[in-house]
């Protein structure tokens, strides 16, 4: 497979543009403390019926998932722009706006094609001669 | 910059006759004749009855022509190039370092820039202006007539397993698989389906939409000419999908009163027992009449509970039974509330006063939450 | 069998003896035929005692030029089974007019047009590009293979599996009737009870693990194993539209594997996600099918246009004009894919911004589309074209995709497709792309690459017959679709009752039978060529004076490719080579490291192949036993060791010397 004038099956070389990134303590634990602060908030609104608003309760909790997945791919994947020579985050940006694209595109959709298809409410469909 | 080349690339008997691509361009010239047959075909979309269907067409047409401005040089230069080109060509200039022009390229990335500006515009303001939900702004291009003077008809229109059902409200009578609208009066289509996909189509008269189970869609169009014209779905929904047609009559103001009276005379009613006959898989099925049809059905098709014991989709949609708002919003229900039974708002406004249990949660006795009504559909078609 | 129905259904589940259609002449009579001609294969396979040698040299190889050879083998079996379906289609469309119902029940004839779509997308166009791209990516980038060998072999084996079993539908049981796409509410358990959707969401996710698979490893061969020197801006344009359709690969086959993941746990554990009733939307399948469907057919376009650009150049005897605008080009294509899906439901009725948004997104795809062909032209320009077979396809290419394309550009504006969609205007624009874009360029790449994987070309003769058939059949096949489609008349129609119609049936019909011997020709080509292939033999490498690394190789390369790294300099890596005065190198060889063959990929796919059957009849400790058996190999598969050996530098001294004796033959 590795035939070409880079490395053999042996332990990773060190060079710059081959590195994965590696973990510390220090920031596992920062990664830890922040997903146990950004799972724990979430509970703690639906548990404590803190607002009036399921919705906002719902998009406060989705927020918070999106910045829990940044946290884990950067202090638990190590993500960084200089892993693989800049690929990992090309992939990752491609990743992105593609999830992006997919669903802002479909609740566009869907929200358009659900306020077009529906039917009259009950009381309206009542009157109708 | 000619180059001199060796001659073993010139020999002749390597390559194929010269001119090869000119060969399939000269063919393509043979098929012409048939173009003479499309004089005698009725090519609908381009020659349409219905003001809406006609300024489709003419979008057809300036899109086409549009394109053409590109694809006809574009053609012309692939095949000369090709035949010029070609390597016993010996006048042709060979020039292998010939392979970079930014001039070349700015005008090869702007050119059809421009046309889709174009294109882009012109779908833009068409596609606002012919939005099958817009209510019509013009009942006939030719003749201008507008639309406030014509009160628009309203059709309700149902798709089956495989025929079509058409209600008119305000008149008050029904039909399967035909179709009759009055000649420059605006109608107003309200499309839904029975169970599966269809697509509403009556090329003469204006595009297609789809209709679904569950949902509403919208048409307006208008007929501008008198006559008979196809309908059909053009949504594949099934074995009986092939012979889904329809006839759609335009009729002058008093030949379509006419219809009416003709309707009223030998129809026979529809009520939601007649329609669940009706709903029933069938194929070819010949033109019904209907004198006088249940005011509620159109909306307890839509709402998909025109049997009594199925749950109306709106009230499930809304919390499983029973509607309870406070400051105006669905408020959450106890688990236990929830079994309770609702009225089912069509079958009270048809008559029959069931009570619908509105049940779509697990409860002691049905466990594991199948509605009752689900167990009640018929899964067997006809093949 | 047996006398308890609860036994029976649990040993057989729902499968019993009246799923063998042997009420339908047509089936019989096929099985028939496929069971003498299988049988005769078999035998003679047997009696030449071939199976060692396919077992040990193809079955199991993971080299990616046997694994490359085998996909488009693959593709041209189901070419011959999806085009028998469209013979069928085009034959019974042309005879039931006028009260005359054809031969084809509705019942048989909507399978045919569901399994038609379903084969010539998943297991001929997408094998036959990933069979090309397998095969030539490794060798234009100066590797020796791509990046996970075994992972190959596997991808390779899923994709027959599933074929496999939509070739089982055929006898047992049935196939879909729902459309190529199987759309609910009609496939839902409601109204499409039997097996027939069953089999189309089991084959295609059978399948698309092994697409999904072999588009990563793709990737990661273009990204990580060019030779030095070969930086992105070098590399042939090939493979660029290789990278590019991989990406859409990975980005999109998820979202078919989700979508019909819900509509399988719709029918089979109740879910409602898909149904009419309980919340479900079918409009969001549509959503979701089509974010997957519209990049698919870029996923398809993309390496044809890579072989163009490879063959253009090639026989124009010039660098391809624009290569920097190519590839942004390519870029571009690849992105806006992903911007334009809601173009296939224009009439769902979604409203004029979302409409009309969608419809311009798509129009500007045509924009980089256009550079492209722009640039094949002045490609031409200047050049000195030798019409050998794979450039007369690519002449072909360029009349007939300008002309699909624009219909495709007329399609997406909304009003003009309110009038046009799901009619035959449809069915022509999508056949014209796909045979004038994709099958036109497999056709050439196949010719232009066959030399490079058997060592000798193709008979020119039955080629240019092939090309000449194929390319008139086409246009009297589905020109006379565009007529039908402005009169009004809609697909997947069986019979009709206009008579007036009938004449330009017949006209699609004698096209699709000039099409029949365009891949009768096609066949010929490879068995002449096989006969004279003395004659015919490529003893240099480069029998077309290419320009790319490929030809720097002998023909068939040998197993490790590339002896030494080639060091890369310029774009056109073997035209510059040999513009330099290349010197092969002669001695300094050393043993190369290889993986070793598997039986681990065929295995695994049999096993997940047996799953799939247990599920599609409801025979659960069958799907259990292939799930199981799946998990166990795969695990177990980890732990084998030995998956490496080394060619001696003996192996590879003789052989770089015999190449260069017989180099010095042919000076």
């Amino acid at each position: 497979m590795s035939a070409s004038a880079h490395g053999t099956t042996s332990a990773p070389p060190h060079e710059s543009a081959h590195e994965a990134g590696h973990g510390t303590l220090r920031g596992y634990v920062t990664g830890f403390v922040l997903s146990v602060i950004l799972t724990a908030i979430p509970f703690w609104l639906v548990i404590g019926h803190v607002l009036d608003s399921a919705g906002w309760t719902a998009a406060i909790i989705l927020i918070l998932g999106v910045i829990q997945i940044i946290v884990h791919t950067f202090y638990f994947l190590h993500m960084n722009s200089k892993s693989e020579g800049g690929w990992n985050m090309m992939a990752m940006i491609f990743t992105v706006v593609l999830v992006v694209i997919t669903l802002s595109g479909s609740l566009w959709i869907m929200y358009h094609l659900e306020t077009n298809m529906m039917p009259p409410s009950p009381q309206e469909m009542r009157q109708m001669p | 910059m000619r180059t001199v080349s060796p001659n073993k690339s010139r020999s002749r008997q390597r390559h194929s006759r010269p001119g090869g691509a000119l060969r399939a361009f000269l063919r393509l010239f043979a098929l012409l004749p048939l173009f003479g047959l499309l004089a005698g075909c009725k090519l609908v979309v381009l020659d349409p009855a219905g003001d809406v269907a006609m300024q489709q067409r003419d979008i057809v047409i300036l899109s086409t022509a549009l394109m053409l401005i590109i694809v006809v040089p574009v053609l012309l230069l692939t095949v000369v190039f090709a035949w010029w080109y070609r390597d016993s060509n010996i006048d042709a200039v060979y020039d292998p370092e010939f392979h970079h022009s930014t001039q070349l390229e700015v005008v090869i990335w702007s050119a059809p820039l421009v046309i889709i500006v174009a294109l882009g515009l012109l779908t833009w303001i068409s596609t606002h202006l012919l939005d099958p939900f817009r209510p019509l702004g013009r009942v006939n291009g030719a003749e201008q007539v507008a639309v406030a003077d014509t009160k628009p008809l309203r059709v309700q229109v149902v798709a089956l397993d495989w025929k079509w059902l058409f209600i008119y409200p305000d008149q008050g009578i029904g039909t399967v698989n035909e179709l009759a609208v009055p000649v420059n009066v605006p109608v107003t289509f309200e499309l839904t389906s029975s169970d599966v996909m269809n697509s509403f189509f009556v090329p003469a008269m204006a595009g297609q939409i789809y209709t679904m189970p569950g949902m509403q869609t919208k048409l307006h169009a208008v007929l501008n000419r008198p006559g008979e014209y196809t309908g059909m779905s053009s949504q594949y929904s099934g074995s009986g999908f092939s012979d889904m047609y329809f006839t759609t009559h335009g009729l002058s103001g008093a030949d379509f009163e006419q219809w009416v009276g003709k309707v009223k005379a030998d129809g026979t009613a529809l009520g939601r027992t007649e329609y669940l006959n009706l709903a029933q898989p069938s194929e070819r099925e010949p033109v019904h009449h209907y004198k006088s049809v249940d005011p509620g059905l159109f909306a307890a098709v839509l709402d998909m509970c025109v049997e009594d014991s199925k749950t109306c989709k709106s009230d499930m949609m809304h919390g499983g039974g029973r509607r309870v708002s406070q400051n105006g919003r669905p408020a959450h229900l106890p688990w236990a509330e929830r079994g309770k039974a609702a009225p089912n708002a069509y079958a009270s406004a048809l008559g029959s006063g069931v009570i619908d249990t509105g049940s779509a949660i697990c409860t002691a006795s049905n466990a594991t939450g199948v509605s009752v009504a689900r167990a009640a559909e018929p899964t067997q078609r006809v093949n | 069998m047996f006398s308890n129905p609860e036994t029976q259904r649990l040993v057989f589940g729902r499968l019993t003896l009246d799923a063998l259609p042997l009420d339908q002449p047509i089936v019989v009579g096929t099985f028939v035929v496929v069971a003498i001609l299988g049988l005769a294969l078999v035998g003679a396979l047997t009696y030449y005692r071939v199976w060692p040698y396919l077992w040990r040299e193809w079955f199991t190889s993971v080299d990616h030029k046997r694994i490359g050879v085998m996909y488009c083998v693959l593709a041209i079996v189901m070419l011959l089974r999806g085009f028998a379906d469209a013979i069928m289609m085009r034959s019974q469309q042309a005879i039931a007019f006028g009260g005359s119902e054809g031969y084809l029940p509705p019942h048989h004839y909507d399978q045919i047009f569901t399994a038609h779509g379903v084969i010539m997308i998943f297991f001929m166009a997408m094998p036959f590009v990933t069979g090309l791209m397998n095969f030539v990516v490794p060798l234009q980038i100066g590797a020796r293979d791509v990046a996970f060998p075994f992972l190959n072999n596997f991808s390779f084996w899923m994709t027959v599996c599933g074929a496999v079993l939509v070739m089982i539908s055929l006898f047992v049981g049935e196939f879909a009737r729902t459309g190529w796409l199987a759309y609910p509410p009609l496939s839902e358990l409601d109204y499409s009870p039997d097996v027939g959707v069953d089999y189309y969401i089991w084959s295609l996710q059978i399948a698309g693990v092994g697409t999904l698979l072999s588009g990563v490893n793709l990737i990661a061969t273009i990204v990580k194993m060019r030779a030095p020197g070969m930086s992105l801006m070098k590399m042939p344009v090939f493979c660029w539209t290789s990278l590019c359709t991989n990406i859409l690969i990975v980005a999109a086959f998820p979202v078919l594997t989700g979508t019909l993941v819900l509509l399988s746990l719709d029918r089979y554990v109740g879910t409602n996600f898909f149904t009419n009733g309980f919340g479900g939307s079918p409009m969001m399948y549509w959503n979701l099918i089509w974010i997957w469907g519209h990049p698919e057919v870029y996923i398809l376009i993309l390496p044809a246009f890579g072989v163009f650009s490879e063959v253009t150049s090639t026989f124009c005897g010039k660098p391809l004009f624009g290569y920097t605008s190519m590839v942004y080009a390519t870029v571009v294509i690849t992105l806006l894919s992903y911007l334009v899906w809601l173009h296939h439901f224009f009439t769902m009725g979604s409203g004029a911004s979302v409409n009309s948004f969608f419809g311009i997104t798509t129009m500007i795809i045509s924009i980089p589309t256009g550079a492209k062909i722009f640039n094949w032209l002045f490609t031409m320009y200047r050049g000195r074209i030798r019409f050998e077979v794979p450039m007369l396809w690519t002449v072909g290419f360029m009349i007939t995709f300008v002309i699909g394309g624009m219909t495709g550009v007329l399609l997406a504006v909304p009003p003009a497709d309110f009038v046009l969609h799901n009619s035959l205007f449809l069915v022509a624009h999508f056949h014209n792309v796909i045979i004038g874009g994709v099958l036109f360029g497999m056709m050439a790449g196949v010719y232009y690459w066959f030399p490079k994987a058997f060592g000798f070309k193709l008979d020119p003769f039955w080629g240019k017959m092939s090309f000449w058939f194929w390319f008139t059949g086409f246009y009297f096949a589905f020109m006379p679709l565009y007529v039908l489609g402005l009169m009004g008349v809609t697909r997947r129609v069986n019979h009709f009752d206009d008579s007036s119609l009938q004449v330009w049936f017949v006209t699609a019909a004698f096209g699709a039978l000039l099409i029949a011997i365009g891949i009768f020709s096609s066949i010929m080509q490879i068995v002449v060529g096989f006969l004279h292939r003395d004659r015919l033999r490529d003893l240099t490498g480069d029998p077309w004076h290419g320009r790319t690394l490929e030809w720097s190789t002998s023909s068939p390369p040998p197993e490790y490719n590339f002896a030494f790294t080639p060091v890369i300099h310029e774009l056109d890596a073997w035209s510059d080579m040999k513009s330099r005065g290349y010197a092969r190198p002669v001695e300094g060889f050393r043993p190369i490291h290889m993986p070793k063959n598997t039986a681990a990929g065929l295995i695994l796919a049999l096993f997940a192949g047996i799953c799939g059957f247990g599920l599609i009849w409801h025979i659960w400790w069958m799907a259990a036993f292939g799930f199981a058996a799946l998990i166990v190999t795969a695990i177990g598969h980890t732990f084998n060791y030995r998956r490496d050996f080394y060619i001696p530098a003996e192996h590879v001294i003789r052989t770089e010397s015999e190449r260069s004796q017989l180099l010095a033959t042919q000076v």
